[in-house]
Parts: structure tokens; C-alpha cells; sequence
């Protein structure tokens, strides 16, 4: 058995786990409490609500096919998706189903925030503006006191 | 990319600069040696070397103005091609295209609706042309108001929904504005610079057309050896007095200033922050900024950036052009002359600054003028000042203690002091000459073209609008060299000022407004008309469109800013320009859409007030977070105490800016309001909602 094992049904939910629910937008209790109990529960000294997040985020990034991205960024992404087109109305029961369907996929793919692209980090040194010696005592003219740091990118 | 007619290569550049150097000192020595024979009063020499010297330098500065608006002038009538940029092939867009574009649009604290019907305008610009692909848009937020920040979120997803720009165009907020818009486009260079060949680097309020995107793209890849190419913007949709008297001086006497400066910078150009194209690989390498030492305003970091970074590219061997025929660049100008001075202000500063960069290692002579030149763009209004008072105190002196033409000691020969009123004259002709050539040279330019004359209205119109904006613009001439003048001297004091964000609107400015900015200036004005008339008297005339610009500033600034005067003026076909008269299809977009976005972005709301509205929102908000530069740089103490106010009185209008701002960055507090719960309740439990830390 791994960390967690599957909630049993006459649980009751934390409330930071039906928040975390609630936060896609779900609000019909009946919805929300079928929903904790689709969600494994965390050994005893486990976190609930990071471990719901975590499934989650696993499901979204299967379902967006992202694997590129960490559970919690699939969860964020996948969760703006999820309010935006406002399944916690239209598709409350799609939401840990292996095989939602195939309108709900779309949409949500459709609505999935791309705020940036990969990065492509490019070094940016930070290059001297000093005067040579002979100007220095011009340079220094225009400064009113000494540098508090050294130069930083 | 268009021109007029088949370019042919004009006078060598090296030719061209000899020439323009050289016949900028003879002008002045010859202005200069005209000066000497004004006066020969032994008993004022003090006078007479300030008043040469002072009069040396600023003739200096506009013979140079002079010279190139000359050579702007013949380069734009004999459509002169430079050397050393090669035209891309005439083979498609799409052979120019290669290689990936960043269109940046660095935004701090402006209007979304603007901002974002600006960027529709130019996407779907781009997109009607098929040239799409090469390009991705980037939002680079600085905004440090959070009700800004967050309209901006919501403006983004309109955008990307409206044109399908997902993946295409991309926002990024930083948590600290460090360097202001260099840090900012360096943040951009450091996290996706790789994937980009050239960035075009825009303001909040440019357009380009895609043929002029296009067009730069096309110049970069046809010169592999340039750098940075600058594309002149127009302006456009002025809506005030004043800002129609700035847009109609630039666009009838622009075209002589850019190709003139062009013309002799050549490769050696300058860069003026915005509408202009950089190679990416080229900019990193060479442009990260170091913190100048020593304390504000002349130390810490860079605040006019642009000037410095061509320069540092320029050290590298990267060239740097201008292209003033590129067309389809426009930008907008403050709608008042006090929203102008705010500006001048921040410029001024930026400018000053540079004086610790001048001396700077490696610098190339013209990378030296061009910074020279910023400097001087400022302190050549007190120098004029000084120039002034020092005339006036002279002439004051001389009325006050008639010449004694015989010594206390014995002597037969008198001493005549001399003052030669006709030579004073004859320069004091030359030099308004020289001052309005350029605009003359301007104004000859927009009548040698049927196109361009009906561009602003007719002939007729086009002259009375000449003769307005020359009389306005004398008029306002004396209020800003106050103006400058002041900055200067407060910034070589040491005070600093801010960096806020421009305020593009076109409100209007009331009398008590105005009365409190510049009724000094009409005091001073006043006093110095009696003093004046009192003491000079003989000056009253050559002083009288000084006199009454300072007298006349308070309402000439409050007036320059009624829409409704500016409407007279464009229903009776006054200062219009080609831009009015036959709009590009871009600029008829950009209003539209204007209109469009204000519409649907809603009436102005606070942060909390449109995150508590719109879980939608909200949680776009929560999922883009992590993506933002230092979003985890937390400032405990500000939480803490925001966190605490909200919980107990549970009303955001209580909170500071800093609190607002401390808010929206954190993660629990946030989970807790996606939840539903309300803000005081949010506050008090969002500390247990901890999301998962992101992966490393």
C-alpha cells in the first residue's frame, strides 16, 4: 500500500478539502462530498489538502497532456481551465473521471492559461560603464557619495 | 517597406559628418566673432565674456540643428539611400521573416484598454498580412497598483480569447519594478531570450503596422552586422491643443529632423527606447546596465536607458540605424503641457544622469555626441535663461551708468564704450533665421508633394496651421525653458524624482490646477515686463514674445488642454496631419478596438472588489502566479499586518497599497477566497490553505 489509501465513504472530508473543491467552482454539497470521496486520503500524519491537490494535478496534466509540467502547476492551470468554463456547473462529474467526455476535453484544452512560453534563459552580464583613469575625476564630479553595493545583474 | 521613388546613395557618410561639423564651427566662429564686435566697454568685461561664452555654446547647438535639418532636408528631396544597410530582397515576406520575433510591450501602471486595443490592432495587423508566425507578443507588466495589475490579468485572457492568442501572446508581471523598463526588458532577455532573434520593443502607447514590423524584421536578417534599427514614430490621436500642436509640429518638421540625423549617423545611430528592433543575442551580450555608484539622481540604476544601451551596443561593433522612410510607427504625446513637464522631468533626470556614463571606456564618438546631445536637450534651457538674464542685467547696467568718456586722471584721449546696435541686430536676425529654418524647411518639404500638401488639409490650411503652431509654440517656448530650468537646478541639487507612469488621457487641466503648476511664471512674467520697461526699455520689443509667453502661461496651459477649442481647430481643417486626413486602416482599428475594450472591460475596480467578483479570474490569477518574475519575494511584515486588518475590519479600503499588493501574492490567502469565503474570514484562515511548493 503507498502513502495513501482510498477514503473510506463514511469519512468526513476535511474542510480544507472541500474548500480546495470548492475553489473550482463546485458548490452543490451533494457534488462536493462525492467528489472528497473520489480523492485518496492521506496516511494519519499526511496533508489532505496537498494530497488532493496533488491527485488532481496529476489528472489535469494527464488530461491536458502535460507531463511536462509538475503536479501543482497542472493543478493551477488545469483548475483556471475548470472555472473558466465554468465546470463546476456544466461538468461537475467529469472531474477525476478516467474518461471525461470528449466536449469537456476540448473546452477545457481550450481554456488552459498560457501566461509563457518554455523558458530560454540567455545570459545578460552587466558590462562596465567606467571612465577611463584620466576621466575619472570628471566621473566622480556627478557622484554625491560612494556606492552603497557592488555593481549586480 | 515603402519608397517613394528609386533610392540613390547619398554623399559618403564621412563626407557628410566632415561637412556638417565643419560648417557647424565655422558658423558659429563666424556668429562668434560677430558677437565681439557688439561691445568694447572696458568697464563690463565680466558681462561681455558670460555673454560670449554663454552665446557661443548655445549658437553651437543650433548651428548643429541647423546643419543637419539641411542636410535632411536635400536627403529627403533627392531620395538619398544610405550606405551600409541593405534593402531586403524583394522575394516575399516570408524569405525576410526568418527567424523568431518578440513584440514587447513593457506596460506600467496604464490604461488596459489602450494597452490591449493597441496589441489587438497590431496582432490582427499581422495576421491580415500572413506574417503571424514569425512573431509572439509579450506583456511585460511593471504595474506596482494592484487594481492596474489585475485589470490587466483580466484584459489579457479577453485578448487571447478574442484572437485566439493562446500560446501566441503571453504576460509576465514582475514583483519589483528594479531598473524600471531596462530591468524589465532585461528580466525578458534572462528568462526567454533564446528563443527569440530580434525583439521589437514597443511603448504602452505605440503602434506598428505589419508592414512595418515586417519590414524591420526583413532589415535585420539583410544586416547581419546590425544591431538595433530605430523606426521613427509619429503621433497620433492627439485630442487636446496642446498635444495637436505637438502632433502637427512633429509630422510637418519631423521628416526634415530624422533624415537629417540620420543622414549623418548612419551605422552610428541612437536608440529611443520604444518602435524600434533589436537583435536579441546582440542586446544581452552587450547591454546589462551596471548600477552607477553613488546616490540618486546621479548614481544608481540607469533611468534613460535607451541612449546608454546604443551605446553599448554600438561599443560592441553592432551598427545602429535609423530608417526614417519605414512609415507605419506611431506613438501618442501627453495630452498637457503639465503632464509634458512630468515627463521632461523624469527625462530630465534620465538625461542628467548620463553625464556619468559621458566619460564612459570604449564609447564611440558618436555614441558620446548622441548622450552629449541628451544632456544638452536640458541644460540648454538655462543656459538660455542664463544667456537672458545676463543680456537684460547688461542692458540694465548700461541705462543705469552712462558711459564716462573721460578718465578721473588727466588724459587727452576719451574712452568711447561701444555698444553696436546694428551688428547686435544683424545676429539677432541670423539666429531667429536659424531657428525657424528647419521648420521652414519642414513646411517647404510638405508643399513640394500634391499627397502631402492635401495630407494636411490645403495649401491655405496647411499655412495657417504653420503660422498658429509657430506663434504657440513661441508662446510656450519661455514657460518650458522656466520649466527645464527648474528640473535642472533641483536635480544638480541632488532631489530626485519619480518614475510614475504617464498619464495619457486628455483631461483637462482647470485654472486653479494651472494657477498652482505655472502662476509663478505669469508673476515673474509681469515683474520682469515693468522691470523690463523700466530698465531695458530698449529690449521691451526683441523680449515681448518672452514676456508674454511667461505672463501668458497659466492660461495658454489651461486652455491647450479643452478638447472643445481642439475640435474647433480640426473642424476648420487646423493643424490636421496625413495621419487625420486619410487614416492607416491600423490607426481605424486602434479606435475602434479602444472603444470595443472600454466596453468590455467594465467600469474601473479595485483588485479585491473584481478577484472576489470573478472566480474566473481569480483563479487565472492563482495559476499564473508562480510564472511571474519574484513572485515568492514575500515582505512578512506588510502580509502580516494586512492580513490582520482584513481579518478585523474586513474592508480592503482600510488596506495601503503595499498591503493590496502583499495580498495578491500570497497563495493561502488567495486558495482561501477561491473557496468562498469572504475577505476577513479569508484573511484570518487562509494561512492553513498552503498549496504545494512548486517543483524546483
Amino acid at each position: 500500500m503507498d502513502a495513501v489509501s482510498v477514503m473510506r465513504q463514511d469519512r468526513q472530508p476535511a474542510p480544507p478539502v472541500l474548500d480546495l473543491l470548492r475553489s473550482l467552482g463546485v458548490s452543490d454539497a451533494n457534488t462536493l462530498y462525492a467528489l472528497a470521496a473520489r480523492l485518496p486520503t492521506p496516511a494519519a500524519d499526511g496533508d489532505p489538502t496537498r494530497a488532493a491537490r496533488v491527485i488532481l494535478g496529476e489528472w489535469f496534466a494527464r488530461l491536458l497532456s502535460r507531463t511536462d509540467l509538475d503536479a501543482e502547476q497542472a493543478f493551477l492551470l488545469g483548475r483556471a481551465a475548470f472555472v473558466a468554463i465554468d465546470g463546476g456547473n456544466r461538468y461537475p462529474g467529469a472531474l477525476m473521471t478516467e474518461e471525461p467526455s470528449n466536449e469537456f476535453r476540448v473546452e477545457l484544452h481550450r481554456n488552459v492559461p498560457l501566461p509563457s512560453p518554455a523558458a530560454a534563459p540567455m545570459a545578460m552580464p552587466v558590462r562596465p560603464l567606467d571612465a577611463p583613469g584620466i576621466l575619472a575625476p570628471v566621473a566622480a564630479l556627478f557622484r554625491s557619495a560612494r556606492a552603497k553595493g557592488a555593481n549586480v545583474a | 517597406m515603402t519608397l517613394e521613388k528609386p533610392p540613390r546613395f547619398g554623399p559618403h557618410p564621412v563626407v557628410i559628418r566632415v561637412m556638417v561639423f565643419a560648417l557647424t564651427l565655422a558658423t558659429t566662429a563666424l556668429a562668434g566673432s560677430q558677437f565681439l564686435q557688439i561691445f568694447d566697454d572696458h568697464r563690463a568685461e565680466l558681462f561681455e565674456v558670460s555673454l560670449l561664452l554663454l552665446f557661443v555654446v548655445g549658437f553651437c547647438w543650433l548651428a548643429l540643428s541647423f546643419w543637419s535639418a539641411i542636410g535632411g532636408y536635400l536627403s529627403l528631396m533627392r531620395h538619398w539611400q544610405w550606405r551600409g544597410l541593405a534593402m531586403p530582397a524583394a522575394d516575399g515576406p516570408h524569405k525576410a521573416l526568418e527567424g523568431r520575433t518578440a513584440v514587447l510591450m513593457p506596460i506600467h501602471n496604464e490604461d488596459p484598454a489602450q494597452v490591449f486595443s493597441g496589441l489587438q490592432a497590431i496582432y490582427e495587423s499581422l495576421q491580415s498580412a500572413g506574417a503571424l508566425e514569425a512573431f509572439e507578443f509579450f506583456i511585460l507588466s511593471d504595474s506596482t497598483e494592484p487594481d492596474a495589475w489585475i485589470a490587466e490579468e483580466a484584459a489579457w485572457r479577453l485578448l487571447c480569447r478574442q484572437v485566439q492568442g493562446d500560446g501566441r501572446i503571453f504576460y509576465r508581471k514582475r514583483r519589483r519594478n528594479t531598473a524600471h523598463k531596462a530591468g524589465n526588458i532585461a528580466d525578458f532577455c534572462k528568462r526567454w531570450g533564446t528563443r527569440y532573434d530580434h525583439m521589437v520593443v514597443l511603448d504602452a502607447d505605440s503602434l506598428m503596422t505589419a508592414e512595418a514590423l515586417v519590414a524591420l524584421v526583413g532589415l535585420m536578417n539583410a544586416n547581419p552586422r546590425v544591431g538595433l534599427i530605430q523606426a521613427p514614430p509619429t503621433i497620433v490621436h492627439a485630442e487636446t491643443l496642446f498635444g495637436r500642436l505637438q502632433q502637427f509640429a512633429s509630422r510637418l518638421y519631423g521628416p526634415v529632423f530624422t533624415a537629417g540625423t540620420a543622414l549623418w549617423h548612419q551605422g552610428d545611430g541612437n536608440y529611443w527606447g520604444h518602435n524600434a528592433i533589436i537583435r536579441t543575442a546582440a542586446f544581452a551580450a552587450n547591454c546589462g546596465l551596471p548600477i552607477l555608484p553613488g546616490r540618486k539622481p546621479f548614481g544608481g540604476h540607469i533611468m534613460s536607458h535607451d541612449f546608454v544601451e546604443a551605446a553599448m551596443l554600438r561599443r560592441a561593433g553592432w551598427q545602429i540605424w535609423m530608417v526614417p522612410n519605414i512609415g507605419g510607427s506611431y506613438e501618442q504625446t501627453p495630452p498637457t503641457l503639465i503632464e509634458h513637464a512630468k515627463r521632461d522631468r523624469r527625462w530630465c533626470q534620465g538625461n542628467l544622469q548620463h553625464m556619468r556614463v559621458l566619460p564612459a571606456r570604449g564609447l564611440h564618438p558618436l555614441s558620446r555626441l548622441h548622450i552629449f546631445t541628451g544632456i544638452m536637450s536640458y541644460l540648454a534651457s538655462p543656459l538660455w535663461l542664463a544667456f537672458l538674464a545676463a543680456g537684460i542685467s547688461f542692458f540694465a547696467w548700461r541705462m543705469a551708468h552712462p558711459p564716462s568718456y573721460f578718465a578721473p586722471y588727466v588724459t587727452l584721449f576719451p574712452t568711447w564704450p561701444k555698444f553696436d546696435a546694428s551688428v547686435a541686430i544683424g545676429l539677432a536676425i541670423l539666429v531667429f533665421a536659424m531657428l525657424l529654418a528647419p521648420r521652414l524647411l519642414g513646411f517647404a518639404y510638405a508643399l513640394s508633394s500634391a499627397e502631402r500638401r492635401a495630407g494636411y488639409g490645403s495649401v491655405g490650411r496647411l499655412t495657417a496651421s504653420f503660422f498658429i503652431e509657430l506663434l504657440l509654440s513661441t508662446l510656450l517656448a519661455p514657460v518650458q525653458m522656466l520649466l527645464q530650468s527648474g528640473f535642472v537646478a533641483s536635480i544638480l541639487a541632488g532631489r530626485t524624482g519619480g518614475w510614475g507612469s504617464q498619464r495619457r488621457d486628455g483631461e483637462a487641466i482647470g485654472w486653479t490646477e494651472g494657477w498652482s503648476w505655472l502662476g509663478w511664471q505669469c508673476v515673474a512674467g509681469v515683474g520682469l515686463t515693468l522691470f523690463v520697461a523700466r530698465a531695458a526699455s530698449d529690449l521691451i520689443w526683441w523680449l515681448a514674445p518672452l514676456l508674454a509667453g511667461l505672463t501668458l502661461a497659466v492660461p495658454l496651459t489651461v486652455l491647450t488642454t479643452r478638447r472643445r477649442l481642439a475640435a474647433v481647430f480640426a473642424r476648420l481643417g487646423l493643424l490636421l496631419t496625413p495621419e487625420e486626413t486619410a487614416p492607416p486602416p491600423l490607426l481605424v482599428r486602434a479606435d475602434r478596438l479602444d472603444a470595443t475594450w472600454r466596453t468590455m472591460l467594465g467600469r474601473p475596480m479595485s483588485a479585491l472588489q473584481r478577484l472576489t467578483a470573478d472566480p474566473s479570474l481569480l483563479a487565472l490569477h492563482l495559476a499564473i502566479l508562480p510564472q511571474h518574475s519574484d513572485w515568492q519575494a514575500v515582505d512578512a511584515d506588510v502580509l502580516a499586518g494586512a492580513r490582520e486588518k482584513l481579518a478585523t475590519s474586513g474592508d480592503p479600503a482600510l488596506l495601503t497599497r503595499a498591503e493590496v499588493m502583499a495580498l495578491l501574492f500570497d497563495p493561502p490567502f488567495l486558495e482561501s477566497l477561491a473557496a468562498g469565503h469572504d475577505l476577513s474570514e479569508a484573511a484570518r484562515i487562509g494561512t492553513v490553505m498552503q498549496p504545494v511548493p512548486a517543483a524546483a
